[in-house]
């Protein structure tokens, strides 16, 4: 079984959309590539498409080019892609898209293949012990209620209890989920609505909502996740001088490698600087993290930021001497 | 030599190139030593041509540093995906594949002559037998045509399974693939069935999105191959410390995930022993014999596996105490607590006094819980731990980063 086929490929399915589309000229057919291909498929693809001596798929008919296949091109769901759809069925997680009857159905379909995987097959270190209750009822259907309104773009009354356990409620629209595997946990990220508008922007954790209904669709155009997120970007990058003691260079470009960053390396000393990019709401996280890896890097900016890790080691040396 | 083909044959160079580029970020076109200038500027503009938009350089006095830079937060789709998308085949290939679809849908069902025939009467185009039998072999074998005997030979038509008819009433179908591509095992292939039904994830984005394991699923899938089959894996490892590539065998019983820092291991069984792998530095693997024995090896290294901390030394069978105490505000700081309950792992937690609380372990090696003992930096109140080479180190490192930062704001 491959999984770096052709099949899959992005030519077989730029040719097969692009034969639905046919009849077009060159430069039409120019057009679809740029926009569906890669950078450069245009100096690959375009020759074999059109050239006399390319592939015999398309006719010239006076200026535009017309298919040789007559129906529309349909890839069946293949076995690779048949296992992993089973063994993502049998995730606890698959609960909170699918009914029993839904997954049960499914499975008869599947029946003829095993699973690419299974839950055992795998071990996760380091996934918190307060992961969301996938198999919990009334979890389930506040998370089909809160993903149904993010589609329909509908307003949903949520009520969930807060960080500091207060009981809240309020009128939100639902932007995005966001999952983390690590947690184990769904925020939703949602605009609250007070009479008609929007009054910023709000993160729910999931598992903290303790219901949720669905009201009328909302109209008027809504906050964008991305200027959201962009907002929420530090003004600063923090910087971090890195040895390599200790393997710690590549630990540590491995544990940040999902942030933004800028590295530098000093051949002379073997020391790498580090412009680490966040959102502000993670500062504490990420400064817990590199705490974590002790004295074999080395915090030099921004000053707030080199302050409050100050301010937790000098705590620190109280406590012990 | 061949010159530059947007196209690859080969995922492995891709793969280390895309990876350095993303992950370190700093090297320069010298520091990739393992490979020629020409084969490092070709992976480079293959990056280039895949993850354009991503792509950044920058001057420094080593010269010029390619890199690829984003907040993973950001996505809604793995753009290291886009490169699984970029193999390379034939001309036959292609226009077979058009053909023999176009072909089955349909409706026509026939032997390898008849198809050979078939295909010369609508398209003028001439195959050689064995070329059409060996593809339509291959369709077989991937599911994509049902391959049925008649009498003494065999008929072939298209397999009918599409999403449409396997989630027929099911509504959440585009948002659990959404899902499940992003996090799941071997995502990539919901990638393939999202890209394949012009589908695209409008509801979720991922926070500690560790993309780049994605490049190793064509491992991923061997290891997993050997381990339902239940046979020994082959593979090359190369060691980074060593600078070398070995090649190893050995019994493979679980992949190891590590949620902290994405690393991803295959533990293997060889004799008496469990070592485990780094994914990203094995080169190639392949499947190999049966294993006798697989239940009782498996058993045993479950065993052992269950005991383990963390990863690096999760094969150890000896085991080390570890507990410390912290100082946690239980009206101010309940966050605190709250943390280092769901962060425990197999470690107790118990309450000594007001506001003082100790953790405590047995491990395999106590030198894994450092990194994250230290995440509690102004709380710890005491460490102890029966290896005395961890407990110097400990107190050595704390030392140090009080020198670092002065204790003093």
């Amino acid at each position: 079984m491959e999984l770096f086929s052709e099949i899959y490929g992005k030519y077989y399915k730029l040719i097969a959309s692009l034969l639905t589309k046919l009849p077009l000229t060159r430069q039409e057919i120019n057009g679809y590539v740029t926009k569906e291909g890669f950078a450069e498929s245009n100096l690959y693809l375009l020759p074999k498409l059109l050239d006399k001596n390319g592939w015999p798929l398309l006719t010239l008919d006076k200026d535009k080019y017309t298919s040789k296949i007559a129906s529309k091109v349909v890839l069946p769901v293949t076995i690779l892609e048949k296992r992993w759809l089973k063994a993502i069925c049998l995730d606890i997680r698959c609960a909170i898209f699918f009914t029993q009857e839904e997954r049960t159905a499914l499975l008869a379909k599947l029946a003829d293949v095993e699973p690419l995987y299974q839950q055992a097959d795998f071990k996760y270190f380091a996934q918190c012990l307060d992961g969301d209750p996938f198999a919990d009822n009334t979890y389930i259907a506040n998370f089909r209620t809160i993903l149904q309104a993010l589609r329909e773009k509908r307003v949903v009354y949520i009520k969930f209890v807060s960080g500091r356990h207060h009981s809240n409620g309020g009128n939100y629209v639902p932007l995005k989920l966001e999952y983390s595997t690590k947690d184990n946990k769904f925020r939703i990220y949602c605009a609250k609505i007070v009479h008609s508008s929007v009054k910023g922007c709000y993160i729910i954790n999931m598992a903290r909502v303790t219901a949720a209904q669905a009201r009328e669709k909302y109209a008027k155009p809504l906050p964008s996740i991305a200027s959201y997120i962009e907002a929420l970007r530090c003004k600063q990058p923090i910087v971090v001088k890195v040895s390599k003691e200790r393997n710690a260079l590549e630990r540590f470009m491995i544990e940040f490698s999902p942030y933004e960053k800028r590295a530098e390396m000093d051949e002379q000393t073997g020391i790498c600087t580090v412009k680490l990019y966040y959102q502000t709401m993670d500062e504490t996280e990420i400064l817990i993290k590199l705490l974590s890896f002790g004295p074999v890097i080395e915090i030099v900016g921004p000053a707030s930021f080199v302050k409050a890790v100050k301010n937790r080691i000098k705590v620190q040396k109280e406590l012990l001497f | 030599m061949a010159g530059y083909q947007e196209l690859i044959k080969n995922f492995a160079k891709l793969r280390d190139c895309m990876r350095d580029f993303f992950v370190y970020g700093f090297k320069t076109r010298d520091d990739f030593k393992f490979m020629s200038g020409r084969t490092y500027d070709n992976e480079r503009r293959h990056i280039e041509n895949f993850l354009g938009k991503y792509v950044r350089w920058e001057y420094s006095k080593t010269g010029k540093r390619v890199f690829l830079s984003f907040n993973t937060l950001r996505f809604t789709q793995n753009p290291f995906y886009q490169a699984y998308l970029a193999k390379s085949f034939t001309g036959n290939d292609i226009v077979l594949h058009f053909y023999l679809l176009d072909m089955f849908s349909t409706g026509f069902c026939g032997g390898a002559d008849a198809i050979t025939d078939e295909i010369a009467n609508r398209y003028d185009q001439c195959f050689d037998a064995q070329t059409v039998r060996a593809k339509l072999l291959e369709y077989a074998r991937l599911g994509i045509l049902l391959r049925i005997r008649v009498g003494r030979s065999y008929q072939y038509r298209l397999q009918d399974t599409t999403l449409k008819t396997l989630f027929a009433d099911i509504k959440n179908r585009d948002d659990a693939l959404s899902f499940f591509t992003e996090v799941a095992p071997l995502g990539i292939i919901g990638h393939y069935l999202q890209q394949g039904n012009n589908l695209v994830n409008k509801s979720f984005m991922f926070k500690h999105h560790f993309i780049a394991a994605t490049l190793d699923d064509e491992i991923v899938l061997t290891i997993l191959q050997a381990m339902h089959e239940h046979r020994y894996l082959q593979f090359v490892n190369f060691s980074e410390r060593v600078g070398t590539e070995k090649t190893f065998v050995g019994m493979p019983v679980k992949i190891l995930v590590s949620l902290q820092n994405g690393r991803r291991y295959v533990a293997v069984k060889h004799g008496n022993k469990l070592a485990c792998f780094r994914l990203d530095y094995i080169k190639k693997a392949k499947v190999g014999e049966k294993v006798s024995g697989w239940e009782h090896g498996k058993a045993w290294t479950d065993h052992v596996l269950k005991q383990a901390w963390g990863i690096a030394h999760a094969w150890r069978s000896k085991k080390e105490k570890i507990s410390f105490v912290l100082h946690i505000d239980e009206q101010q700081e309940l966050y605190v607590l709250e943390r280092l309950q769901r962060e425990r792992r197999t470690g107790e937690i118990s309450k000594l006094a007001d506001n003082i609380f100790c953790y405590s372990a047995t491990v395999s090696d106590v030198g894994e819980l450092l990194p994250w003992i230290r995440t509690f930096i102004g709380h710890i109140k005491a460490f102890n731990c029966s290896n005395l080479e961890v407990q110097k180190r400990w107190e050595q490192d704390l030392q140090n980063m009080f020198a670092l930062y002065g204790g003093e704001c």
